[in-house]
């Protein structure tokens, strides 16, 4: 496009090449990171407002298996006919535990089916040309989403979704998120529940893709701008690392069949349990979930947890690994 | 009276704006500056959607026009929808570029080989190579030819090769040296890995960083603390227009 190059020339006449570059490095990881996930964003949100629109809170009730140890264990591996990327797990979430499905189950969904799929394992064996390091992801990923899960059913009663201020119940359990144009009575065609979808699917599109786009920024700026000398020297150490790797997890946001292969660079430098730690955290709890999860439950949940993720993380990968 | 429903209003053009973004990046054939091209589909599909949810948004427009609906009052508008706002300027006012050279530092030249490969498990091309005595390094065999360099350079003596590839320094390598690297992308740019050999020619100093050169060359080996390192000792070199899909996806 003209005008950009147009901006261009003015740009680099004002400031040095080095820096234009690094803007330019910027501006290509950020919106590589949102175009990369906007087909999951986009079939998260479609998903989310089809279960809303289409699916009862009978159905569901019906199909959950009544034992809380079960019905958790069956949400662990959902994720294997229901892969899902992390950044769209949210509205999904939010949706099911809307819909009456138990808090526990809903969240070692979450926890689990970015990690405890198809897509991705086979992802971690091609980046590490190697089955074992997948099969230890795979059953990090399993203990830390069953033990949230069932710790979650110790702790939670309710659903911990936050009121939010402009959201209102209809009687036949109808709600809508923000501020969109109303459709104010239930509609009973094909055709009135399709426009319900793409509005429900619009709206939501709007509200959690601002955390998608925020995340995409610090994501792209800590690649931007932290030099990598910075992490080797803290790639040795057995706790140090994993450490260092959560957070850089949580920092960069990478989608869960991506982040392997970033995992694989630092293979050289840093501790297999810090790698395993840095691939089971990261698709769990990163920047963009947690801005999504504070806007979605209660402060006291979400800090439960990212503490108790961070901990069964950090310890399972530093005691067995 | 007619209104313009501001949020509606906002929705459109955001939706708008998205669908041009993606349908111009993909006619352009730019896409594939930011993602892999097995990706290309379901970014088409994307826009597909969003083109759908922008032609429902002007609808509600129109009918919002003479039936005025709730209008959130007040300026909290802004900040629901000023991130895309900010992402849109970014994409259109900035140039679509590919990764720089600088940015090899901040990642680590080579550090994506993976230790299968040093320790002997994966060699897919090890025995085609062996036959050669011209290797043509291409996108396909790129990660394997250097991942073959990288590991076991002592086999490929002697051998010329001949590859392409944009000119990174590194400031603690000798002056008459530099690496020539590209960007393997895996997923999306994010995770972008870079590649590269390093090259030996005399005036070394006089080719500018970041540059796009073909080289030819024979390939040797030198030490450095017990590790036996390929270098490319040039023998011709032509400086090349940026390629037009400059990264290699595998």
């Amino acid at each position: 496009m003209e005008f950009s190059s147009l901006i261009s020339g003015y740009m680099q006449s004002k400031i040095d090449v080095i820096t234009w570059q690094i803007i330019l490095n910027f501006k290509t990881i950020f919106l590589g990171i949102i175009i990369e996930a906007l087909p999951f964003i986009l079939i998260s949100v479609i998903v989310s407002s089809v279960l809303h629109n289409f699916v009862s809170e009978e159905l569901i009730q019906k199909v959950l298996p009544k034992s809380k140890i079960y019905s958790i264990l069956l949400a662990c591996f959902l994720g294997m006919i229901f892969p899902a990327c992390d950044c769209g797990m949210v509205p999904i979430v939010r949706r099911l535990v809307k819909k009456g499905v138990p808090l526990y189950s809903a969240v070692a969904f979450m926890l689990s089916a970015p990690i405890i799929n198809p897509v991705v394992a086979t992802a971690t064996m091609y980046a590490f040309n190697s089955s074992e390091v997948a099969l230890t992801r795979i059953s990090v990923a399993f203990l830390v989403a069953f033990t949230t899960g069932w710790l979650t059913s110790k702790f939670f009663s309710g659903t911990e979704l936050k009121d939010t201020g402009h959201s209102h119940e209809h009687e036949h359990g109808h709600d809508h998120d923000c501020g969109c144009a109303c459709h104010s009575h239930e509609e009973h065609t094909i055709a009135g529940k399709f426009f319900n979808v793409l509005d429900d699917a619009c709206a939501e599109f709007f509200e959690m893709g601002k955390y998608l786009i925020l995340g995409s920024f610090i994501g792209a700026a800590a690649q931007t701008f932290i030099p990598r000398v910075l992490l080797l020297n803290v790639g040795h150490e057995s706790f140090l690392s994993i450490v260092v790797m959560m957070l850089f997890a949580f920092t960069i946001s990478v989608c869960s069949s991506a982040d392997a292969f970033i995992a694989s660079s630092f293979s050289t430098s840093f501790t297999m349990g810090s790698l395993v730690a840095f691939m089971v955290f990261g698709p769990m709890i990163d920047i963009k979930n947690t801005l999504m999860l504070a806007h979605t439950f209660r402060w006291r949940f979400v800090v439960f947890l990212v503490v108790m993720v961070s901990l069964l993380c950090g310890l399972q990968t530093y005691l067995f690994i | 009276m007619p209104q313009l429903n501001r949020e509606i209003f906002a929705k459109t053009l955001l939706l708008l704006g998205f669908m041009i973004l993606l349908f111009f990046l993909i006619i352009t054939n730019q896409l594939t500056l930011y993602v892999h091209p097995r990706v290309t589909n379901f970014i088409i599909i994307s826009a597909g959607i969003i083109l759908i949810m922008f032609l429902r948004q002007c609808w509600h427009l129109k009918k919002a026009w003479t039936q005025p609906t709730d209008r959130v009052h007040g300026y909290k508008i802004y900040w629901k929808y000023s991130p895309f706002v900010l992402t849109l300027i970014l994409a259109f006012l900035l140039p679509n570029t590919s990764l720089s050279a600088s940015l090899v530092q901040n990642k680590g030249l080579n550090s994506q080989i993976t230790s299968d490969v040093s320790k002997g498990e994966y060699r897919p091309l090890a025995a085609e190579l062996k036959e050669t005595n011209l290797i043509k390094v291409t996108d396909k065999n790129f990660i394997a030819v250097m991942s073959e360099l990288y590991c076991y350079p002592k086999e490929y003596v002697g051998k010329e090769i001949e590859m392409q590839g944009f000119i990174f320094k590194d400031s603690s390598k000798s002056p008459d040296r530099f690496s020539l690297v590209r960007y393997v992308i895996a997923c999306c740019v994010a995770d972008a890995s870079p590649y590269g050999v390093l090259c030996e020619i005399k005036d070394a100093a006089s080719y500018p960083e970041g540059g796009w050169y073909q080289i030819q060359g024979t390939i040797e080996v030198n030490e450095n603390q017990g590790k036996s390192f390929p270098v490319i000792k040039i023998t011709w070199i032509k400086s090349i227009s940026p390629l037009a899909v400059p990264y290699v996806f595998p």
